[in-house]
């Protein structure tokens, strides 16, 4: 019995703790090839990279030259990854990357994040960050009249977390656009229940642990 | 493998044809388009241009092109009626070496100004116009009989055409934009009124315009070309007709209600040289390949609109296609509602992937279990020849495409002996060679889905063999939008079925 109640103390415990490895930057190419292996950083695992089809009159940004890096958590937001290309597209050029990956472990819900840097426009042209994590949409845009680089919500955790991201350099019908990096973030927040979760989890094995001592 | 191809590619034929429980062109078939009305192609049109004169075997020298949008316009719906959309790119797409990809396109874009932008309508005008009276209130407009309302609309310049649209039209070919419209401005003919504000018909003489290249274009409020009994047809086949006797196969007399009567469409059309059209740049006869051309056309939106209200919403971006249409029917009633917006913004190179909807079409065994015709089986390869470039084009060759297929090289049927049920009886310039305004595709797809093209010959149809409408007997052969004030929906059971006119519609 007492057997039982440590592991499933622990398990909690684990279950609400994400795990910590490495990864480093390289270009997009890089990450597919990791497979389901993935890397780690901070905590999370990023793994299953795939690139998907542009869309349709979109030419394709050339993922070997797209760098993803690792971002620490801090004032900008939680963990996460940039992807880095600069490019500019002119009228009538659309270019666009489009790319899936998992994050994990999330056990309670995430603050996801996509932002824009170094993103300009003129005329009709746009540069958009679309992401789509756990089926929920966020939109960076940057065009001739708004600026709109960051965009952030709060989504239900899932094993895994599926996380889309198409980014298009667009120099509409007559414009033209232009283009740094676009991040995602993950910060996890815990919900009440999540952290009575926890604590319960360390009160039960830290009372397991003094029985036995 | 083989077998498998002509799986998919019957199934893809079924998916063009299949015209389903439900005959409605093409009005509100997907969900996207249910909701952007605006960008909803209706139908689509391509034929041979005939005139009033035409008789047999004449040489056919030009192509007529028409799409329509936003279906289904009560001509009374003021004060603001239909503009079409300044946002929405308009396309008509013409493939000319049998590959399933434009090569010439026609692109129609749309400036909407108010010129009146204190008056709560977008038209107005009576006679020559009425003054203000001697007891007019305070303060005065001016001294009695000061112009309060316009004269009679009866020019793009009349005052009292509040909202005016301009257009442009612009052909790409080989990677060059050559705008058609250069110079003068060109109007839209805007919603019929009603009589008292606005002398339609001369509206539409003044928007049909002509350039010294040989093409000719109008866009504007037209009457809806199509009809149907769409509300029996809608209510899960509930037909008031459905087997035609011969009397009423072929009399352009209607027995049941067309539900578009008396309903208007935002139309556009160009008329184009063949020589423009061809890979060739000739004139070609219709044994060539090189006669027979596909077409389809497309609406779309640019990538991106941000709304910032007060302030207009702003687009920006590529364009993004949002409704394709070429084959009457296909996406109303081939295509299952889950994938039908997938059908709308894709291409028709593709439509191989929508074969899966089309190897055992619902409706022949509808048909089959309504009426106890024998249907053929599954898979259809009769018909195939729907949904590729046939004889004299290898057949083999060319890709499975939902596209509206032309030979050029075929003459106009005089108008006197046309047939409504087109290639199905015989007329060779009739749908599924191009389409015609008068074709009963309705009828056609039926017989078809029924098993015309496998031997099988059941005289079905819907009981509406013709429009409420005339047609005009040359370009850009649309009848007059209905006006406002006195616009007729022929209804179940009513006297005059046939155009306002006979005997009643079945109830």
């Amino acid at each position: 019995m007492k057997k039982l109640l440590l592991l499933c103390s622990s398990i909690l415990v684990l279950g609400s703790v994400a795990q910590a490895a490495p990864c480093v930057s390289g270009s997009l190419d890089s990450y597919v090839a990791l497979g389901a292996g993935g890397c780690e950083f901070e905590g999370l695992t990023f793994s299953n990279f795939q690139l998907l089809t542009v869309p349709f009159g979109a030419t394709e940004l050339p993922s070997i030259n797209i760098t993803v890096n690792p971002l620490m958590a801090g004032p900008m937001g939680g963990t996460g990854l940039e992807f880095a290309l600069t490019v500019a597209a002119g009228a009538g050029s659309y270019l666009a990357s489009s790319f899936q990956y998992d994050v994990s472990p999330f056990v309670i819900p995430v603050l996801t994040s996509v932002e824009l840097t170094g993103a300009m426009a003129m005329g009709d042209g746009v540069v958009t960050a679309l992401t789509i994590a756990n089926g929920t949409a966020l939109i960076a845009l940057v065009d001739g009249f708004s600026s709109l680089p960051f965009s952030s919500s709060v989504i239900p955790a899932a094993m895994p977390f599926t996380v889309l991201t198409e980014i298009g350099v667009d120099g509409g019908p007559g414009g033209s656009a232009s283009f740094t990096a676009a991040s995602n973030r993950f910060s996890q927040v815990p919900e009440p229940s999540a952290w009575l979760l926890t604590a319960t989890g360390l009160l039960a094995a830290g009372a397991i642990s003094r029985r036995k001592a | 493998m083989k077998s498998i191809q002509s799986l998919v590619a019957a199934g893809a034929a079924l998916l063009m044809l299949h015209p389903g429980p439900v005959f409605a062109a093409n009005h509100r078939e997907a969900p996207i388009t249910a909701i952007d009305h605006k960008a909803d192609i209706t139908d689509v049109y391509a034929f041979v241009s005939y005139g009033a004169g035409t008789t047999p075997g004449t040489t056919p020298t030009h192509v007529t092109f028409i799409m329509g949008v936003d279906p289904l316009l009560e001509p009374g719906n003021g004060p603001t009626y239909f503009p079409f959309d300044n946002d929405i790119l308009y396309e008509l797409k013409i493939d000319n070496n049998h590959d399933a990809v434009e090569d010439i396109t026609f692109q129609f874009r749309f400036q909407t100004e108010q010129r009146l932008p204190g008056v709560f309508t977008v038209y107005a005008g009576a006679g020559s116009g009425i003054g203000v009276p001697a007891n007019q209130p305070n303060p005065p407009i001016g001294p009695t009989g000061t112009i309060i309302v316009p004269p009679q609309i009866t020019t793009f310049d009349s005052p009292g055409l509040g909202q005016r649209q301009r257009y442009t039209v612009t052909m790409v070919k080989g990677g060059v934009s050559t705008v058609v419209t250069n110079g003068a401005p060109t109007y839209a003919v805007p919603a019929n009124a009603g009589p008292r504000t606005m002398d339609y018909n001369a509206l539409f003489t003044a928007g049909t315009y002509s350039y010294p290249n040989g093409i000719k274009t109008f866009a504007g409020t037209t009457d809806d070309a199509f009809w149907i009994d769409l509300g029996a047809t809608f209510d899960t086949l509930n037909l008031r007709k459905a087997v035609l006797t011969p009397a009423e196969d072929a009399s352009p007399t209607n027995t049941t209600p067309d539900f578009v009567s008396g309903y208007s469409v935002n139309s556009i059309a160009i008329e184009v040289p063949i020589e423009m059209l061809t890979k060739t740049g000739k004139k070609e006869l219709a044994s060539a390949p090189e006669a027979t051309i596909g077409m389809w056309a497309t609406t779309s939106r640019q990538r991106t609109t941000v709304r910032r209200a007060p302030l207009e919403a702003q687009n920006s971006g590529s364009w993004s296609q949002i409704q394709r249409m070429a084959n009457p029917l296909v996406n109303e009633l081939l295509i299952g509602v889950g994938s039908k917006n997938k059908f709308s913004m894709d291409q028709p190179k593709n439509d191989s992937q929508f074969a899966s909807f089309l190897l055992d079409p619902l409706l022949a065994r509808l048909l089959n279990a309504a009426f106890g015709i024998t249907v053929p089986n599954a898979p259809r390869v009769d018909l195939l020849p729907l949904v590729q470039y046939t004889n004299p084009i290898p057949g083999a060759a060319n890709p499975v495409a939902d596209l509206l297929r032309l030979n050029t090289g075929v003459p106009a049927t005089p108008l006197a002996s046309a047939k409504r049920l087109g290639g199905a009886a015989g007329d060779p310039a009739g749908f599924p060679n191009g389409r015609r305004v008068y074709d009963d595709v309705t009828d056609i797809a039926l017989r078809v889905v029924a098993g015309l093209l496998a031997g099988l010959s059941y005289p079905l149809g819907d009981g509406v063999n013709s429009n409420d409408t005339a047609y005009r007997t040359s370009f850009p052969y649309l009848g007059n939008a209905p006006d406002g004030r006195n616009r007729r929906h022929i209804d179940p059971g009513e006297a005059g079925c046939t155009a306002g006119l006979g005997a009643p519609c079945l109830p």
